[in-house]
This record gives structure tokens, C-alpha cells and sequence, in this order.
């Protein structure tokens, strides 16, 4: 297991968790605090576990995980296109320095109006305008300097393209990281969602992304959905499809130091998880 | 704002508001609508009309089923009795001839799915005689959660000069059974692989418990004590905390007590 960290800057403080074990690739999943003790008793399977949620007091396995394996911290629930508040910022600070985060990962997300009166309490893209990417831009450079912690960005799902979107997401995240210092979090089902909705190939779309700046990569599942007419990201095990692409995507990109599983929710089950991370290090065995 | 921002958020509301949409694409040709200029409606009726609409559906169901799955989670485990899940409500007729007029997170939504809700469980065979209620408990959290997001604030401290009302918004509903005494058995059925061939049972007990959304963003529930009711009278906006709890007859620090705890609920805001 490589001893660098998955984004190109150093990190704040040294990872307590020792390091990870083979050589190659980290292979990790998102934590499921009701899966916590089958996590436990399957930990040399994981390099990584990615925190979506403040840890519960009443949890008795993220003290003793958080021991043994790394934790970055994956923020789904603050939008980049505004100023995150003063509140926000600090709980996020406090749960990276918790985890002691390597890196926190940044949805490239605008879900919720400026006044709080509509959102869609679902992961949703913004305009990819110059204009947007500039309060991006700002936004996550001020956040980066709250956080002391490299940040990643993470790609979203686009349903649709509206008529006015100045640029595809790859060329607007491509420029993002340009002026904001940070890396790409590439998450497969994600672009593949995006690319079954939209009737595009996600081969030829995944190359629209800048490929030599993702350091982690996201996989997992996608399911049918009847209004949808195409698939979404569902708690599923990622199928020989997805687990095809999601190797091609680690061959494309040079400077990828971690995969993780994502999943997440209390329909999740144990079998589910662990299986779904067995295939990933067999798959992505170096 | 900028225009983009601006655009950005009339785009949220399509998705979230389905009159707005309707609207929308009704709209004569070359007209501003909704704080949009005529350009940006004509740039979102050029997009994938269809395409957007079911986006949109997706998102409801989404939106509303895992609201369902979170404060329902003791109707779904007498769902094992019973067969009937209450998540699976927004996969029938109903909630499909609901979809048009759903505005995600509104009152007047969240009203009209627990409706639903309570109608879906009512004829449910093999229920308990409490689960009309426990649906209505539940239904009044959905209730609580809705409405526009603020950010999260502290609540204010119970001072004796603060001028404080009731949050329009808290609810106080009065039930017959002692629902909370059911929790934990019902949620612990949950992890069983063999049921006990009937639910639990809960006691006959007149509760009047608050509902309502706390200024950290949290739904909450409290009983509704005589103390409270007859505090709370005495909240007109106008009159200090001090002076309305010598009027309710009520010790001064048991008083602040009481309300710093409907403070921090969200039951009482500042005037």
C-alpha cells in the first residue's frame, strides 16, 4: 500500500491510523455506523473509510475504527455555489480533525436556493457557467483555508443539460481545479448515470474529465428507476459493467491513490458491503 | 445575486415547485416569468421538457419516501404484521395524482402525504389498536420537518426580560395510548428473524405531546404538561418572560427552567 497520501498536498497532521497495507491502491467504503461492528470484524479489508456523517457518541466501533484505518471525510450536504457559513465550516473542521481526514471531498453540488425556500434534498448539479465556477472557486478556497485539509471534488450526476450551460461538467471541474488547488474525486456512477440519462457513451465522456488530476475514485451500484426511465446510484453491488469501467477508469488515471465503495443508508447490509469491497480488491489486485 | 445564481435557483424551483413548472410551460412565448428573464424561460422550455418532468417526478418520490422511512420507522416495523409498509405509499394511484401539485418540502405537501400516509395504514389488517395514532405521531414529525430551510442557529437563553410567543408553527396534538412506552419494542422487532405472533401491546394514557422544528434544524417532541399550557398563555409578545411566569402563578426558576427548554425545543422564539 502506498504511503502518500491521496491528494497532491501534504495533509495538516500525520494520520494516526497506521499505514495501509498492500502495495497499490487504497480499497475502502463509505461508513455505515449500523454496520459498524461487521466493519470491525472485516478491517483488514478496508484501507479507507469515508465519514458521511458526524460519528454518534452512542457508536462504540468509530473510536476503535478510526484507530486502525484511515478516514476521510465526505461532505454531501454543503453546497460550494454559496459561502459556507461560519457554523457549517467549523462542524466540518471539527469532524476532519475527529477523523483526522487525509482530505474532505466537496460535492461539485447546487441543490437548494440562495433563501432556502426550495431544495431537492438530492445531489444536483450547477450551471457550468465562468460565473459559477468562479463562486466555486472562491467558496472553496475559503473553505480549504477553514479546513486545513486538502479538499477533493467530486463530480455529480447531470439528469439533464440545460439549454444554457456554457460548458460540460468535465471542462468546468477541469478549470475549477485550476485556480482552487485542489484534486478530483471521480465518481463512476455518478458519470454513468449521466451518460445513460443523457444517451451518451461513459467511455468517451469519462475522457472529458481531467483525468490526471483525480486522485480518488468513487464506485458502487446503479439500479433501474421507473420515472427516471434509466438508472440511478442505488445500494446495490457494482455490476460486471460498472466493475469493468471502474477498472478502465483506474488505468486512466495515473495518479489515483484510492477506490472506495460508495454506499450508504440503512438499507445497506453487511453481506452487501463486504462482498461489494471483496470484488474490489480482487478486481483491482496490482 | 449574479444571473447565473439567480438562474441556478429559478432552475431548483422547477424541479421542486410542479405548479411553478406547469406554469412555466404555459407561459406565452417571449414572456419573463417568475423572476426569469424572457430569455432564460425560453433557454429552459429549449432543454429537455420531458426530461425535466421526470426528474422531477424521481425527485418526489425520493424526497417524500425517505422522509416516510425516517419518521415512520414504527409503522414499518408492524409492517411485518400487517404487509403494509408506509414508505411504499408513494408507489400508489394516489401519490401519482398528488405529483402535481407537490411543492418538495412545503406545508401544504407534507399535510397532504400524511394524509396519504394515514389513509394508506388505516385498513391495514392484523394492526394494533394504536397504530392510527403512532401513524399520527408520525405523521405530525413529517409535519414539524417541513417548510423553508434555515440555517441552523443556537437557540436564545431563557432571560427574565425577554418577550418571547409561541412558534406558529409548533403543534400540539393529544393522544389516547402511551406511544412512547412502544418504541423500543417495536424497534427491536426489527432485528428479529422470528416475530412473536402479535405486536406489542401499549396502555390506554391521555398524552398531549408538542411537535415542532428547533432553531438547531431538529424535529422535537415534548410533552405538553399543564405547567406549558398554562405558561404559555401568558407568551403575548409583549410581556418579559419574568412577568408571564408571576402571572402563571409558576417559581420563578422552575419557570425559566420550562422555558428555556421550550427555547431550545423551538416551542417558544423571541418576539
Amino acid at each position: 500500500m502506498s504511503e502518500e497520501s491521496p491528494t497532491p498536498t501534504p495533509v495538516a497532521e500525520a494520520p494516526r491510523a497506521p499505514k495501509p497495507r498492500s502495495a497499490g491502491l487504497w480499497i475502502g467504503a463509505c461508513y455505515n455506523a449500523h454496520l459498524g461492528h461487521e466493519t470491525l470484524d472485516a478491517a483488514e479489508l478496508f484501507d479507507h473509510l469515508v465519514i458521511t456523517d458526524a460519528p454518534r457518541q452512542s457508536d462504540p466501533y468509530f473510536p476503535v475504527l478510526r484507530e486502525r484505518i484511515v478516514m476521510p471525510v465526505q461532505d454531501s450536504e454543503n453546497q460550494l455555489a454559496d459561502e459556507i457559513d461560519d457554523r457549517s465550516t467549523e462542524a466540518l473542521r471539527q469532524l476532519a480533525a475527529i477523523c483526522n481526514a487525509p482530505w474532505v471531498a466537496e460535492r461539485v453540488q447546487c441543490m437548494r436556493t440562495l433563501d432556502g425556500k426550495y431544495g431537492l434534498d438530492c445531489v444536483f448539479p450547477p450551471l457550468y457557467t465562468e460565473e459559477m465556477r468562479e463562486r466555486f472557486a472562491n467558496n472553496a478556497l475559503k473553505l480549504g483555508a477553514a479546513l486545513a485539509r486538502p479538499l477533493v471534488f467530486e463530480n455529480v450526476p447531470s439528469p439533464f443539460a440545460p439549454a444554457t450551460t456554457a460548458m460540460s461538467e468535465g471542462k468546468f471541474l477541469g478549470r475549477l481545479l485550476q485556480t482552487s488547488r485542489g484534486s478530483l474525486q471521480l465518481n463512476l456512477p455518478h458519470l454513468w448515470v449521466s451518460a445513460e440519462l443523457r444517451k451518451l457513451d461513459p467511455y468517451g465522456l469519462l475522457h472529458e474529465y481531467p483525468l490526471d488530476r483525480v486522485s480518488v475514485i468513487t464506485t458502487g451500484g446503479v439500479a433501474d428507476d421507473e420515472d427516471l426511465a434509466g438508472p440511478w446510484m442505488a445500494a446495490v453491488p457494482p455490476s460486471d459493467e460498472i466493475m469493468e469501467f471502474t477498472q478502465y477508469a483506474v488505468d486512466c488515471c495515473r495518479g489515483v491513490r484510492a477506490v472506495t465503495f460508495d454506499a450508504t443508508g440503512p438499507a445497506l447490509d453487511a453481506r452487501l458491503l463486504i462482498g461489494a469491497v471483496t470484488q474490489l480488491r480482487e478486481r483491482l489486485a496490482r | 445575486m449574479n444571473d447565473d445564481r439567480a438562474f441556478q435557483d429559478s432552475i431548483i424551483r422547477l424541479l421542486a415547485d410542479a405548479p411553478f413548472r406547469h406554469a412555466l410551460t404555459h407561459v406565452d412565448e417571449g414572456s419573463a416569468y417568475g423572476g426569469m428573464t424572457a430569455h432564460q424561460v425560453e433557454g429552459i422550455r429549449a432543454g429537455d421538457a420531458r426530461r425535466v418532468d421526470r426528474f422531477a417526478k424521481f425527485l418526489a418520490r425520493q424526497y417524500y419516501r425517505d422522509r416516510i422511512f425516517l419518521f415512520h420507522k414504527y409503522s414499518r416495523a408492524l409492517a411485518r404484521y400487517t404487509g403494509r409498509s408506509p414508505d411504499a405509499v408513494v408507489h400508489t394511484p394516489e401519490f401519482d395524482h398528488l405529483l402535481p401539485t407537490v411543492i418538495l418540502g412545503s406545508r401544504s405537501t407534507a399535510r397532504d402525504v400524511s394524509r396519504l400516509v394515514q389513509a394508506y395504514l388505516a385498513d391495514a389488517r392484523n394492526a394494533p389498536p394504536y397504530a392510527s395514532e403512532l401513524a399520527r405521531y408520525e405523521n405530525a414529525q413529517l409535519l414539524a420537518e417541513s417548510g423553508p430551510r434555515v440555517a441552523p442557529v443556537t437557540p436564545p437563553r431563557a432571560r427574565a426580560h425577554l418577550a418571547v410567543i409561541v412558534n406558529p408553527d409548533a403543534a400540539v396534538h393529544h393522544f389516547s395510548w402511551n406511544l412512547p412506552a412502544i418504541f423500543q419494542p417495536l424497534l427491536e422487532l426489527a432485528a428479529l428473524e422470528d416475530i412473536p405472533s402479535r405486536p406489542p401491546e401499549a396502555e390506554h394514557a391521555e398524552l398531549s405531546l408538542v411537535f415542532v422544528r428547533s432553531p438547531r434544524g431538529r424535529v422535537t417532541v415534548l410533552r405538553w404538561t399543564e405547567t406549558v399550557e398554562t405558561l404559555t398563555a401568558f407568551f403575548d409578545g409583549e410581556r418579559a418572560l419574568g412577568d408571564a411566569i408571576d402571572a402563571a402563578g409558576l417559581n420563578p426558576r422552575d419557570g425559566l427552567e420550562t422555558a428555556s427548554a421550550l427555547l431550545d425545543a423551538g416551542v417558544l422564539i423571541p418576539a
